[in-house]
Parts: C-alpha cells; structure tokens; sequence
C-alpha cells in the first residue's frame, strides 16, 4: 500500500503542498518529512522524487539555493511565485478529484 | 550528532561516480541524500562504522539511484532547455547579432568561394565554438542543463551537413540556409553562455 501507483500521480502536488508550508526544504527532508506526517505509509524513494523535483525546478515552479553543510553541498528548494499559484491550483484540483472519488466509492457521503 | 567526514563524502562521490552519475548537479544531490540517510541510522543507534552502513544502504537503494541519476538525456530538461533556447531565439540581442554575425558569415562565404571542404568546416567551427564555453568555465564538469542543451545543438549542426551539396552558389535556398544557420548559431551561444552564468551563480554561492 505504501507505495502504490495511486500516489504517484500525487507526487508533484504533495511536494508543492510541503513547500508552501516551509520556506525551503532539501530532498531527504521531504522524504523524512511525507513519512513523517502518514506515519511511515508512504515512502518516496530516491528514483521518484528527484526527477519529480527537477521537473517542477524545469518548470519554473521551483527556486534552488545551494548551501555548504556538514561537509558537503546541499540544494534546497522553494516555491517560485509561479509555483505559489500553480500549488493553490493543483491542491484545488486534487481536493475535486478527491470529492469525486469519494462519491464513486461511497455514494452515501455524497447525499449527506 | 554524529557527523560524516570529509573523507566520508569524498568516498561517497568517487562511488557515485563510477557509477555513472557524471553530472555535478544531480550527484551533489545525491551525496547529500545518501549521507543524511547514513547520518540518521547512525544517530538513531547504528553504531556500525560508516563502511558497513553505506553499504548496507546501497545494496538497498542503488538500482533507485542509478536508474535516474546516470541518465545522460532527459526529457524533461531537454524540453526546457529547448523551450528556454527558442524563447532566445526572439530576444533583440540574438536578433541584432544574427543580422551582424549574418553579414560577416556572407563576407567570409562569398571570400572562399564556398566549396563543400568549407561549407563543412565552417557548422563545426561554430559548433565546436559553442561546445567550448562550458568546459573553458568548469573544465571536465559536467551539469545536466548544459548537457541536455549539447544534444540539441549537436542534432542540430550534424543536420546542417545535409544541406551543404545544394550550397554551391549564393542562391534564395543558399541566404535562407546561412540565415537559419545564423539565427541558431547566435541563440545557442546566448543560452549556452545563460547556463554556464546560472551553474557558475549556483557553484559560487555555495
């Protein structure tokens, strides 16, 4: 279940939605940071959130800022004023996506 | 806290390395991710020594890691970069120095009586030109930007070499040729010098 296709697709809004909630962030913390908060049920493996975090650098949603720590380099990334907006949108249309699937899967919730 | 060493990072980097993670951006990345995950079982009561714990760490993440870090072409960069060289493409300082950079290439076109030993000299001079920003900056460093911006401008000069038979004498086709040619030559020196200016800000602000 912890990694399973359906987050996939999530990816990109879940680390816009952790970025617009701190300044800036590194990769290992945005992995630590998504097991963290579901309690070790999803795990982002390496392979799946840099290229994720490039494509959203690529597209302008991201600002990178390098800095020297305990020995080594560490690129931190934050939200462009691009990708302020584009998160709002994107939180906007998973939230949607949510109501509709919940409808789907327990038309109950919908009537109420 | 217990804290790598620089030797630690040091062996870490020459790992990826070999690898095949070549470019300096994606492996900075990576050293880091592997030594914060190193550094965190040490400091959760690991008390392994750094050798067996990096170990222990790649046999189990290094297909993930290599998988998308060796990659020499990517998409998603190629894209942008390309998208970023034709938003160049209409800038007045590409526009003024393709009409000023046309003007000299006619002149030196029309001096050598254009035969087909110069007309294949001259796409690899100005290729090879472009080519040699990146490494007189950052000599056998590589970044992933730059690299993906290569492919482009490769494909793009070996495919001029089509059209050098047709080049014989000055004709419509052979100014339409010499101004695309311009016109590319230009915009890919502008990107490429933004790209080496954008790592080399990077690098030094670390």
């Amino acid at each position: 279940m912890g990694n399973s296709k359906l987050y996939k697709g999530s990816l990109n809004t879940i680390i816009l939605k952790l970025l617009e909630e701190s300044e800036k962030m590194y990769g290992y913390e945005i992995t630590q940071k998504v097991k963290e908060i579901t309690k070790g049920e999803l795990n982002i493996t390496e392979g799946a959130l840099y290229p994720a975090l490039h494509k959203l650098e690529a597209e302008g949603l991201l600002d990178v800022e390098m800095q020297k720590v305990d020995n080594r380099l560490r690129k931190y990334y934050k939200l462009t004023e691009k990708g302020t907006k584009e998160t709002a949108n994107r939180l906007n249309e998973l939230e949607e996506y949510i109501r509709t699937m919940q409808t789907i899967i327990n038309p109950k919730w919908s009537i109420s | 806290m217990r804290k790598l060493t620089i030797e630690d990072i040091q062996f870490i980097d020459t790992y990826l390395w070999n690898s095949d993670i070549h470019y300096e951006d994606v492996r900075i990345e990576m050293i880091d991710h592997v030594a914060s995950e190193i550094e965190h079982r040490m400091n959760e009561g690991d008390t392994r020594d750094f050798y067996h714990i990096f170990k222990e760490y790649m046999v189990e993440n290094k297909a993930s890691l290599v998988k998308e870090g060796s990659k020499p072409f990517n998409w998603k960069i190629f894209k942008s970069v390309s998208i970023k060289f034709l938003k160049n493409l209409v800038t007045w300082q590409v526009l003024l120095g393709s009409i000023a950079c046309f003007w000299i290439f006619n002149e030196i076109y029309s001096y050598f009586y254009i035969d087909s030993v110069w007309g294949s000299f001259f796409p690899t001079f100005l290729l090879v030109l472009v080519a040699c920003i990146p490494f007189m900056v950052f000599g056998k460093k590589k970044f992933s930007f730059i690299g993906n911006f290569g492919v482009l401008i490769t494909v793009f000069f070996s495919f001029n070499y089509q059209f050098i038979p047709h080049l014989k004498e000055p004709s419509t086709f052979y100014y339409i040729y010499l101004g695309v040619l311009t016109l590319f030559f230009v915009g890919s020196l502008k990107t490429m010098i933004s790209l080496v200016v954008f790592y080399k800000k990077r690098m030094q602000l670390a």
